[in-house]
């Protein structure tokens, strides 16, 4: 199976690997780090992350970690990870984050209240607890073994939606793929040679059972990416997407909905000003 | 005498904020080219910086004073282009190019105007770019007078990155009578770029029948990756010699003074230049303005 890409995704992927090991090899290098830490999950975005992590610093540098709830990660996703650990000769860990989850619902026990028809009434909160589970640990490690960065697997598309866990999946020090959008993810995937289950399976953030993205937002990421192409790279507005693309105006406008409504997730939290110099809006510094 | 001027072009990556660092690179790549009998060493734009220092430029025009007194020492027997934050008297900062040579500061000449640096007069504010921000625009394009050996008086051109986006700033310089401009960067890799820098450097070269030295930033500063690939590109549009592209690099090309003039005399691009074109261009913008 080969992929092919929208024309207006088309992009050179050799180009970009380069861009992006050069820019994660230089990160590196001016935060005086050196090693980066992966939370493996045996998905596309994770995978090919560190693929490009072991290409820009050696694979004695990185350390992935495999994370899975019981009962809710499936099998064949712990497999996958440790599956790519041991394809590329990577440290890795495996942290079953479930003790964390149950020890924070006992805690907030709402998180698991449920209705009539035995569904979560709080989905998102519960599920946020667990990205965010991830992130202590992911943190802890980094912590322990010292000059080290988190390295998030956030792709473009879902950054722009907001579809990832503030503090959660979030909680990185750098985004190697976020200028990347999932197509063009999958599309990497094939070209870097990563097997064929990784880049084939359906997206899922796997915070609840059974959970996908595409099912939820309602609709694939071959027409998800080309509508926040357009609105994004294009700046075309809501109608003239819906026309370009042929896609309902109703799809278009809840994805660019989501946009605005997630700005909130791309920005540092907004500081009340009350001096001259306030972070962010007058001190403003770069982060190397 | 001898009528090929020797250039270095001095490839560094900048890191933000590291004075001491960013300068440590600089007198070493003065050393290099010394080393290789060049005349001149170029370096890339805010090379003592970095290019996203964003609040990092207002201390930096104090860090650099110490290191840039060190740097007209060094420089007896060599002339050295060096990107820099410019501080005025009234505390107004430029994103600038300095010019040390021969043990002094070079001074500028536009006409009658006297000015010690070459000030960037085109600053991007768009996109991920916020120069307008921190510096104040340059509003003349003056050329120094090298006085090499064995080759005389030479005068030289500098513009500084989006400068060379627009056709006038290497115009100006070559119409005050630059036969070569140094065109340094900080370019960030993107998609579009580096083709589209590279065809703006060799239209700039022909349309002047001028040497472009253009030197570029390697590196990376916050993930944005700057991507090298300095190059003299010829009067005639070839490229005579190319630094890497992505990493530091140090290249020495040279520049045949005796072939620009011929190929300036051949194609005389510069002297059929017409002031009515010139002031019409000047209604026009004025006539936009309006609008």
């Amino acid at each position: 199976m080969t992929l092919r890409l929208p024309k207006e995704l088309e992009f050179d992927w050799e180009s970009a690997v380069h861009d992006i090991v050069n820019a994660i090899r230089w990160h590196l290098k001016n935060t005086n780090a050196e090693r980066g830490i992966i939370g493996l999950s045996g998905g596309l975005d994770s995978s090919v992350t560190a693929v490009l992590a072991v290409k820009a610093l050696g694979r004695d540098s990185v350390h992935g970690f495999v994370l899975p709830e019981h009962g809710v990660t499936p099998e064949e996703d712990v497999e996958d990870a440790l599956k790519l650990a041991r394809s590329l000769e990577i440290k890795n860990t495996t942290i079953e984050i479930t003790p964390i989850v149950e020890a924070v619902a006992k805690q907030v026990p709402e998180v698991l209240q449920k209705d009539s028809t035995g569904r979560l009434k709080k989905p998102l909160a519960y599920g946020n607890i667990k990205a965010r589970a991830r992130m202590i640990v992911l943190y802890a490690n980094a912590n322990i073994l010292g000059n080290a960065q988190v390295m998030g697997t956030s792709n473009k598309s879902e950054l722009l939606l907001g579809y990832s866990t503030k503090y959660g999946d979030h909680g990185v020090d750098l985004l190697p793929i976020g200028d990347l959008y999932k197509t063009q993810v999958r599309y990497l995937a094939e070209k870097l040679g990563l097997f064929d289950r990784i880049w084939t399976k359906a997206p899922a953030p796997r915070l609840l059972k059974d959970q996908t993205a595409e099912s939820e937002i309602g609709v694939g990421y071959d027409v998800i990416d080309r509508v926040l192409y357009y609105r994004v790279e294009e700046r075309y507005d809501e109608h003239k997407i819906a026309d370009e693309l042929g896609v309902p105006k109703e799809i278009v406008k809840k994805l660019c909905d989501m946009i605005v409504q997630s700005h909130h997730k791309r920005k540092s939290p907004p500081i009340c000003k009350i001096s001259s110099a306030t972070i962010n809006w007058d001190w403003r510094m770069p982060v190397e | 005498m001898r009528t090929k001027l020797r250039v270095a072009l001095a490839q560094i990556a900048p890191k933000m904020g590291d004075t001491e660092g960013n300068f440590a690179k600089v007198f070493e790549n003065v050393e290099k080219a010394r080393a290789a009998r060049a005349d001149a060493v170029v370096f890339p734009e805010l090379a003592t910086s970095g290019y996203l220092s964003q609040g990092i430029f207002l201390d930096m025009a104090e860090r650099e004073a110490t290191y840039l007194g060190k740097l007209v020492k060094t420089t007896r027997d060599i002339y050295v282009v060096l990107g820099i934050v410019e501080e005025t008297e009234y505390g107004t900062l430029y994103n600038s190019a300095i010019m040390l040579g021969h043990g002094r500061v070079l001074v500028g000449e536009a006409g009658e105007i006297k000015q010690a640096c070459y000030r960037k007069c085109y600053l991007p504010t768009y996109g991920m770019f916020e120069e307008h921000r921190w510096f104040a625009p340059g509003e003349r394009v003056p050329t120094f007078v090298l006085n090499v050996p064995d080759i005389g008086r030479v005068r030289a051109g500098v513009v500084i990155c989006e400068d060379f986006w627009h056709p006038l700033p290497v115009a100006a310089a070559c119409l005050r009578g630059a036969p070569f401009v140094c065109a340094i960067s900080s370019s960030p890799k993107t998609l579009r770029k580096p083709d589209i820098v590279d065809s703006l450097i060799v239209t700039r070269a022909v349309e002047n029948c001028t040497y472009i030295v253009f030197v570029n930033s390697a590196g990376s500063q916050d993930m944005v990756n700057f991507w090298g690939g300095s190059k003299i590109v010829s009067p005639e549009g070839d490229i005579l010699c190319k630094a890497k592209e992505w990493d530091e690099d140090f290249v020495v090309g040279e520049l045949d003074l005796f072939k620009q003039k011929k190929i300036r005399q051949l194609n005389p691009m510069l002297r059929d230049e017409r002031r009515e074109v010139i002031e019409d261009y000047l209604s026009a913008y004025q006539e936009m303005r309006i609008v």
